[in-house]
Parts: C-alpha cells; sequence; structure tokens
C-alpha cells in the first residue's frame, strides 16, 4: 500500500439485505481477512464493492462526512453495527459518495472498476495502479 | 445462502432484544415527521418543534426522548407525585408542606454565612442595571426558629437577586421556604442529626448548603454560546439577525454539533469576526461574510471551518487596514490553490498547520511565532498564496516558512 494512504471502502450485505458496510483501513488483506472469518470462501469471499483512495487525512475526512449524510440510516451502534448503513446497497451508496466527494472536493482516488470488486486475490494488482498512479 | 438466512433468523427469534440506545433513538425518531438528533449533551428542540408547527412542544413528549437517551433503567421510574400541598411525600396530615411558596418581610430576612458565599457588590449592579421585575428567579430561603425563639429567614440562593430588589424598593420579596420546623425529628435523626435544637438547626444549616451548592456548582448548566446566540437570534437581538442573515446566504445555519452542511459551530469565533474593523471603522460583518463566502463559492458542501473563515476573515481585515485592494478574483484563484494542493476544507487548515509545526520543529520559521491557530493559518495562506505564484498584493506575513 502506498505510504501515507488508506482506503475508504463499501460492501453488500452477503446475506443479501439491501444494506452496505462502510469503512475506512490502511490494511486490505488484514480487513478483508477480518471479514472473512465468518465464512467459507465456498460461501462467501470477502471483497470490497467500492473503493476510494488517498491520503490518510482526506479518507478519514471523507468517513466522517459518509457517516455524518447517513447517520439516519446506521440504525445501531456498538462494535460490528455501527457501520452498516441500512436500506442503502452499495450501487446507491456510491452515487451519493460521488456527490460527497464532489462537494468537498476531497483528494481521494476512485478505484477502477477492473479492481473491482477488490478481494485477497487481485488487491495487489490495486496497489501497483495505486503506486503508478 | 438461504440456508444460513433461516437458521440467522430462527436463532434471534429465540432471544430477547438487548438494548441499544442508536436503536432506540431512531425508533423514537419514527414517531415524528420531522426528525431531530438526539443525543446526550442535547436533544434539537428547535428541530422537535417543526413537528409542533414550529410552536411549544408539551414537554411529556420532551419527557418521553429524555428517557429514551438515557435508557431502559430510567423508563418505568416516573408516578404521581402532588407537591402542592394534596398528594405531598412526607406530608403528615394537619401540618404545612416542609416547603412553600410565601412573601417575606424585608425584616424577617437574613444571611447565615455557613451556607452562603460573599456578596459581590458589582454583581448587584449588573444585576440592577439589566433589572425587569418580570425576569425575577423566585429565591430560596430556609426559615429556621433559633434556640432563642426567633423566627428567621435566612437566604441560601437568590441573595443578590434580593440586594437588587430593595435597591428596586421592594419590601416583601417573594420566595421559595424550606420550614425547617414541619421536618419531623425521625427525619431529622435519619439524616444523622440529634434529637435537639442545635442538632435541628444545623440540619437546616447542612440542607440549605447542599442545596446551595447542587444548585450553583455541581448542577449548574452553564448557557452554551448555542443556545445564547439562538435564544438571541429566536428574540430579534439585532446583531444575531445580521449575524443569521450573512449565514443564510450562503445556505449555512447555527448548529450546536458540525452535523450537516452548512452548520456553524464555533459561535464566539464568529462574532469575532463579525465584530472585525477594518479601515473605516466595525466590518459589521463584511469580513466574516466574504470570509464565508470564500469557504462556500469553492467547497459547496461541508460545515463552515473554523480555520478557514476565520484567518480568511482576518486577511481581508489586514488588507482593509493596510489600504490593500484583495479583487474578487483572487478569492477563486486561492481557493483553487489550497484545494488542488490538500483538497476538502478541513484537510486544507489541518495541512497548514502540519506544514507550520515542521517547521517549527526543523527551526526553518523566519519571524516571530504566533501563538493562535487563527495567525498560523492566516500566516500559512499568505505564504502557501506567494509560494504558489499569486499575483495579488497581500499583506506581509509576521512569519515566513515553507508551505
Amino acid at each position: 500500500m502506498k505510504k501515507g494512504y488508506k482506503g475508504f471502502y463499501a460492501f453488500n450485505d452477503p446475506m443479501g439485505a439491501p444494506d452496505s458496510k462502510a469503512g475506512i483501513t490502511g490494511h486490505f488483506e488484514v480487513r478483508l481477512g477480518v471479514y472473512q472469518n465468518s465464512y467459507s470462501r465456498n460461501s462467501h469471499v470477502a471483497c470490497f464493492d467500492v473503493l476510494y483512495v488517498g491520503p490518510s487525512r482526506a479518507i478519514e475526512n471523507l468517513e466522517k462526512a459518509v457517516k455524518q449524510e447517513f447517520d439516519w440510516s446506521i440504525e445501531r451502534d456498538g462494535r460490528g453495527h455501527s457501520e452498516w448503513i441500512s436500506g442503502w446497497t452499495t450501487k446507491m451508496l456510491e452515487t451519493e459518495i460521488d456527490k460527497i466527494i464532489d462537494g468537498y472536493k476531497f483528494k481521494v482516488q476512485k478505484v477502477p472498476k477492473k479492481f473491482l470488486p477488490l478481494t485477497v486475490d487481485n488487491v495487489k494488482d490495486m496497489y501497483a495502479w495505486l503506486e503508478e498512479n | 445462502m438461504a440456508t444460513m438466512t433461516l437458521v440467522a433468523k430462527q436463532a434471534r427469534k429465540n432471544k430477547a432484544k438487548p438494548y441499544n440506545k442508536k436503536q432506540a433513538i431512531v425508533s423514537f425518531i419514527k414517531k415524528f415527521k420531522h426528525p431531530f438528533e438526539m443525543k446526550d449533551d442535547s436533544i434539537d428542540l428547535r428541530e422537535m418543534a417543526k413537528n409542533f408547527n414550529d410552536g411549544p412542544i408539551p414537554v411529556e413528549n420532551i419527557h418521553q426522548a429524555i428517557v429514551t437517551v438515557l435508557g431502559p433503567q430510567y423508563h418505568k421510574l416516573t408516578f404521581n407525585y402532588d407537591p402542592s400541598g394534596g398528594n405531598y411525600l412526607g406530608y403528615a396530615a394537619g401540618k404545612r408542606p416542609k416547603e412553600y411558596f410565601d412573601y417575606i418581610d424585608w425584616n424577617q430576612l437574613y444571611l447565615w454565612t455557613i451556607f452562603q458565599r460573599d456578596v459581590a457588590p458589582n454583581h448587584v449592579e449588573k444585576i440592577y442595571k439589566d433589572f425587569d421585575e418580570s425576569s425575577v428567579i423566585v429565591p430560596c430561603i430556609i426559615k429556621i426558629t433559633l434556640t432563642d425563639g426567633r423566627v428567621v429567614y435566612c437566604v441560601w440562593d437568590g441573595h443578590h437577586t434580593i440586594q437588587v430588589c430593595r435597591l428596586k424598593g421592594y419590601t416583601k420579596f417573594q420566595a421559595w421556604v424550606i420550614d425547617l420546623d414541619q421536618f419531623t425529628t425521625a427525619e431529622i435523626e435519619d439524616a444523622g442529626f440529634g434529637d435537639t435544637d442545635e442538632e435541628r438547626i444545623k440540619f437546616g444549616c447542612f440542607i440549605a448548603g447542599t442545596n446551595m451548592r447542587r444548585i450553583n456548582g455541581l448542577n449548574k448548566r452553564p448557557l452554551a454560546p448555542y443556545d445564547d446566540f439562538m435564544i438571541g437570534l429566536e428574540t430579534r437581538d439585532p446583531k444575531f439577525v445580521a449575524m443569521n442573515n450573512i449565514l443564510a446566504q450562503y445556505g449555512c445555519m447555527p448548529r450546536r454539533h458540525a452535523d450537516r452542511d452548512g452548520s456553524w459551530t464555533q459561535i464566539k469565533s464568529g462574532i469575532e469576526c463579525f465584530d472585525l474593523e477594518g479601515a473605516q471603522g466595525p466590518s459589521v460583518g463584511a469580513f466574516w461574510s466574504r470570509a464565508i463566502a470564500f469557504q462556500r463559492n469553492h467547497w459547496k458542501k461541508g460545515h463552515l471551518v473554523l480555520e478557514i473563515y476565520r484567518p480568511m476573515a482576518y486577511l481581508y481585515a489586514w488588507a482593509s487596514v493596510q489600504g490593500a485592494s484583495l479583487p474578487a478574483t483572487f478569492d477563486a484563484e486561492l481557493a483553487k490553490m489550497l484545494s488542488k494542493r490538500w483538497g476538502d476544507a478541513e484537510s486544507v487548515q489541518e495541512g497548514i498547520k502540519e506544514s507550520y509545526w515542521n517547521a517549527v520543529n526543523s527551526q526553518t520559521i523566519v519571524g516571530e511565532q504566533p501563538q493562535h491557530d487563527k495567525f498560523r493559518v492566516l500566516n500559512g495562506i499568505i505564504n502557501f498564496y506567494k509560494q504558489s505564484g499569486g499575483k495579488a498584493i497581500l499583506p506581509a506575513p509576521t512569519c515566513q516558512w515553507k508551505v
């Protein structure tokens, strides 16, 4: 991962609810590993459906802005719950996040579709792209 | 996948749902058409009032909101208690209640220093100058029968108010009275005091002193700048109305927390910017208005960032005082430079401050080091603009570093 960079990710509920989980990390493999813990790879491969990368500060500020925007849709607090945005699929969420980034002028890059969904299998390809950009 | 879903749902059915504060709040809010923020330190009553045609809210609705935030341990506490003398807790039939409202003569009033603070004449004068009969808060008094049989009414809260009222000619004083004579011996003994007249008086002092500290210290909630501003605004304070008009012009509004687009939260700093003076005297918000426009015209979303609008207001003020004219194109040029370098407005001020501290730590800063963030960022903006090739003539920075 590029030094001083982090990623803001979102993914759909793998069980099929129309909800998304959003969060930030500087360690993609570790985070994907955590999300893989509850499932056999034969049922579901942990992934990020949308991903934005940028300097840590910009990504942290983006997370604050998104959590603020969707506060009413984050229906529970507490560990494991406070990142679930109810009633918003990742596709719906992506449009709103793009608007937020444009309005705030966050200095972040959207990871191209060819690396999505991001899994442990293609994370290194994404890193290589990021280093070049 | 379908099997997994069924199993998960069955497991949930068998368990009682644990309390979750956020979920309880969201569920409570859903009963209302217009949502409002509910946090430990504030329930947004102005937003809540929109559910009541922007008029008075029944306190029962607010009460339900409070116990929702406080949690289930408070849900079943409410019972019926009428303190007006009818259904009175601990009230013995045929006796007066222990507490009641009364009017007391001037010559019956005393101050016992055991449970009162010193008096401040300048505070008396301050209240006197702003006095209005309709704003007198009822002082609190304890009625004590001394061992020599004299009855004295000792003030334990509101002494300054009483002194001001006397200056205004009052001869009788409204008071909330605790009547020590109405306490039973058992009640006094339960509180750890003995069965003598002296012990009864000590018990009275204990009640008065404890209550005085409760009201003036332990449980005092100072008026937050946000509440002060909103009450001033809604009761038509001309300065706050002018400030609100400036905010509204740029889609901004005063808020307790920076929780929505356009939120302005730093009330005192906003007033400081509004009051800045230029070459022609008080700016009456002109520099503050331009500083808000600077942020909102370029960064369309987000709350107002203190260390963007405040240093910019100072920049315009400095320029005015020094006779420099900053063209409108300067604002757009500078904002573009800043966002190109750091992106969002928060990152801009954080980035400038970071560069300042890096220069301090590496001892590459020249000039006097500012003691306040507003001047660190202001100097950073001036340095950055010049280093980025900006053409407008800006006031000279008081210190220089490579931003």
